[in-house]
């Protein structure tokens, strides 16, 4: 195995420790402090004084989940962008015009989106 | 990227042209006809752009593709065979009120992804070509949400296909933790250095070819086809059973002989179980079968069966019968298909066999097409089939392939039963009145015309196959 | 350091991963695969290929599981609705799951010295991919973008209700 040069990570790992560690500590911490009644009434799920009945998981509009799925493609287009940034002045006019084929591509896509109204909400 | 790559890369530019025009052209106002006007003539344009290129042409853009006469040919058939499924489409779409538009850019994208594949040299180009083709074939097969059956053919090629991409994956990057090449003249190359394929690398190859068998619908991975077949819109499933089984055949041939797969044993034995068992399971699955897709699906199985057999004969005999049963398979599929999409009304499709009872003394015209196009699948002479199959058996047997020949002779009687059957049922004289919403006539003229062009070539290759021969013998 | 960290991550990696698969509620199994996702995304670090990690939880632990919880709210998945699956089904699924443990584990034994001759320094970094990529490789990064653009159409076509659509 190769042995990368791990100190250069310890800023993100201190990151990821500190993340977790603030929701880890809050968490215990609200436990600990907090004060605990565990009645009937207390634990049951509250849904603005309305008793609560069925399932948690109920049919949804699918828009969400068009919304979602087009949020991934771009999110995967924005991917391809952090290796020409970095590479941004090397790559010069070139790499300037790579990538507006690539986002102009995209951006038809994104017209085409928009015109048949996929993202609009009320309809 | 210079002026000589862009001019070997012009056939896809012209498509990705399309496919843009299209999506301007739908956001703006949606209207099937010019939809179907641009599709077509942009296939027709690059067709006939195609043909400028000389055969001998080769054009490498390194590391990715190379633009040779087997490229450009293989282009070239999946070009025309698209612009035969967007005719027929037309019809097709037409009675139905669903949105017709998306259809014809997925199925630009779809041969865009097709014509990458049958170029690439390089397992990247290989695998994002193939992904395109994937990618809009899982919508494609969707498409008539309304239908009961096409969620699930959705659905399953997508699950299998993903995951048949996983296999591919997992084996490009096994060959590549190998040899450190991903083109195949680089992987040919490391293999000529080595006495015998590291274990590693065997089972990269292996999962390469697990990969490719689910995209060609080899048993056993064979699961899929039937279902797809039935669910999918006929014009879709004429795309599966030709471009997107072609392509993958044409990149096999084009791996298979950069790397001199010939010479292994062991893959030889794998390609020859895998066809003696799609020849029969597809033939003797079909026999039970009254739905016409599914038949022709399982058809679709055991012609892929005979097309190993062409394949595994290797050198350039075994690319030129494998070539030429390939446009005969291509011609006769989508013959069948186009037949089935014209006599579908708007509710569904007319596949079962009971659909056909008849049909000689209804329709006369489209009976004896569709008998025509049933013969060739069988290989009886005079159609494309017949010399498709005697080419093939010629490879098998110069090569010495005597177990293989021997199953392919005993499959075509098996598949000739149930081929006569349906040619049989249409002789029946029981008329049934059926009555369905009959639209413009000229709408018919288009798919009309296309199965005569496409009856017509099939008895041009069955009769004098020079020409198409000479051909191919000049590509390859 | 590099040796205990790559066992600590795989043995958390194989460890929620199993969970996935035998935690009952689907959303259980979601979320353990988040912790998959990071771990391997550890392992890419420590194989240096820092882009890799990067997208990786972008890409998977951010947006892919957001389908994930998607799609398990959409099929309603409760306990008493899963079906019942065959004890034959099971046997078969570990059978060919093992088959192909056995194989990569008998091909990967013994390769080292193959594996190791052809990783080139640095390749990971996302420095070098941009160069690679913007120059070797522009024409699949262009391709890509086509891709995208199928799945985008495909998504809406297939997403989008039907009444809507019929005009404009």
């Amino acid at each position: 195995m190769e042995n990368p040069n791990l100190a250069e990570y310890l800023p993100i790992a201190l990151m990821f420790i500190f993340a977790l560690g603030f929701v880890v500590t809050t968490m215990i911490a609200t436990h600990v402090l907090g004060p605990k009644r565990k009645s009937k009434i207390k634990l049951d799920t509250f849904e603005c004084g309305i008793e609560s009945k069925g399932n948690a998981r109920i049919p949804f509009n699918i828009k969400y989940f068009l919304v979602a799925i087009l949020f991934v493609l771009f999110d995967v287009e924005v991917i391809f962008m952090y290796p020409w940034a970095v590479n941004f002045k090397s790559l010069h006019w070139e790499g300037f015009i790579q990538m507006t084929v690539f986002i102009s591509l995209l951006l038809v896509g994104f017209f085409y989106i928009l015109k048949k109204g996929a993202l609009k909400w009320e309809e | 990227m210079n002026r000589s790559d862009l001019y070997s890369l012009t056939p896809l530019l012209i498509l990705s042209s399309a496919a843009i025009l299209n999506f301007f052209s739908i956001s703006i106002k949606r209207n099937h006809k010019v939809i179907f006007a641009i599709t077509v003539l942009s296939l027709i344009g690059d067709f006939i752009f195609l043909t400028s290129y000389s055969l001998y042409h080769q054009q490498h853009i390194d590391p990715l593709l190379v633009v040779d006469g087997f490229g450009i040919f293989n282009i070239g058939l999946i070009l025309l065979t698209t612009l035969v499924v967007a005719l027929m489409s037309y019809a097709y779409f037409e009675q139905r009120e669903e949105r017709k538009e998306e259809y014809y850019i997925l199925l630009i994208l779809a041969a865009l992804g097709a014509c990458i594949m049958v170029i690439s040299k390089h397992f990247v180009s290989f695998f994002l070509g193939l992904e395109v083709l994937s990618v809009s074939l899982y919508s494609l097969i969707a498409y008539l949400r309304t239908r009961e059956r096409s969620d699930e053919a959705g659905i399953k090629y997508l699950i299998l296909a993903a995951f048949s991409s996983a296999f591919l994956l997992f084996g490009m990057s096994l060959i590549y933790a190998t040899t450190g090449k991903m083109d195949f003249g680089g992987i040919g190359y490391y293999l000529t250095t080595t006495q015998d394929i590291p274990l590693i690398m065997m089972a990269g190859l292996g999962m390469l070819i697990v990969g490719a068998g689910f995209k060609l619908g080899v048993v056993p991975f064979h699961m899929w086809t039937p279902d797809v077949y039935e669910g999918a819109p006929t014009p879709v499933t004429a795309f599966i059973a030709t471009v997107s089984k072609g392509g993958m055949i044409a990149l096999l041939v084009r791996f298979f002989n950069a790397i001199n797969g010939y010479q292994y044993e062991s893959f030889t034995n794998l390609f020859t179980v895998l066809s003696i068992a799609s020849m029969f399971v597809g033939n003797i699955l079909a026999l039970r079968q009254t739905n016409l897709k599914r038949i022709l699906a399982y058809s679709s199985i055991s012609h892929i069966g005979y097309l190993l057999v062409a394949f595994l004969s290797g050198g350039s005999m075994g690319a030129q019968a494998t070539t030429f049963y390939l446009v005969a398979y291509f011609i006769t599929t989508l013959g069948a298909f186009g037949i089935i999409a014209t006599l579908s009304d708007q509710h569904r499709d007319a596949e079962l066999i009971d659909d056909y009872r008849g049909l000689l003394w209804r329709r006369p015209l489209t009976a004896v097409a569709f008998s025509a196009m049933l013969l060739s699948l069988a290989g009886i002479p005079l159609t494309a089939g017949f010399i498709a199959k005697f080419y093939v058996i010629t490879a098998g047997i110069g090569t010495q392939h005597w177990l293989l020949v021997f199953c392919l002779v005993v499959n075509s009687v098996i598949g000739l039963y149930y081929y006569i059957k349906i040619i049989a049922v249409m002789f029946d004289q029981k008329l049934q009145i059926k009555s369905a919403k009959e639209l413009h006539p000229l709408v018919y003229v288009i798919s009309s015309v296309t199965i005569a062009v496409l009856a017509v070539f099939l008895f041009w290759l069955g009769v004098s196959p020079e020409g198409m021969l000479s051909l191919i013998d000049d590509v390859i | 350091m590099t040796l205990n960290l790559f066992y600590f991550l795989s043995f958390l990696a194989v460890l929620s991963a199993l969970m996935v698969v035998f935690s009952k509620n689907p959303v259980y199994s979601v979320l353990y695969l988040i912790i998959t996702f990071f771990t391997i995304a550890g392992h890419y670090i420590l194989l240096d290929a820092q882009f890799l990690a990067v997208v990786h939880v972008i890409v998977y632990a951010g947006a892919i599981m957001v389908l994930f919880l998607y799609v398990i709210m959409l099929l309603n998945l409760n306990r008493e609705s899963e079906p019942h699956k065959s004890n034959i089904l099971k046997f078969a699924a570990v059978i060919c799951a093992g088959l192909l443990l056995v194989v990569l584990v008998g091909s990967l034994k013994g390769t080292e010295a193959i594996v190791q001759q052809s990783g080139k320094a640095g390749i990971g970094y996302v420095k070098t991919l941009g160069e690679v990529m913007f120059k070797e490789f522009l024409l699949p990064f262009e391709i890509t973008s086509i891709l995208l653009l199928a799945a985008m159409v495909g998504a809406v076509m297939l997403g989008k209700s039907e009444k809507t659509n019929d005009t404009i």
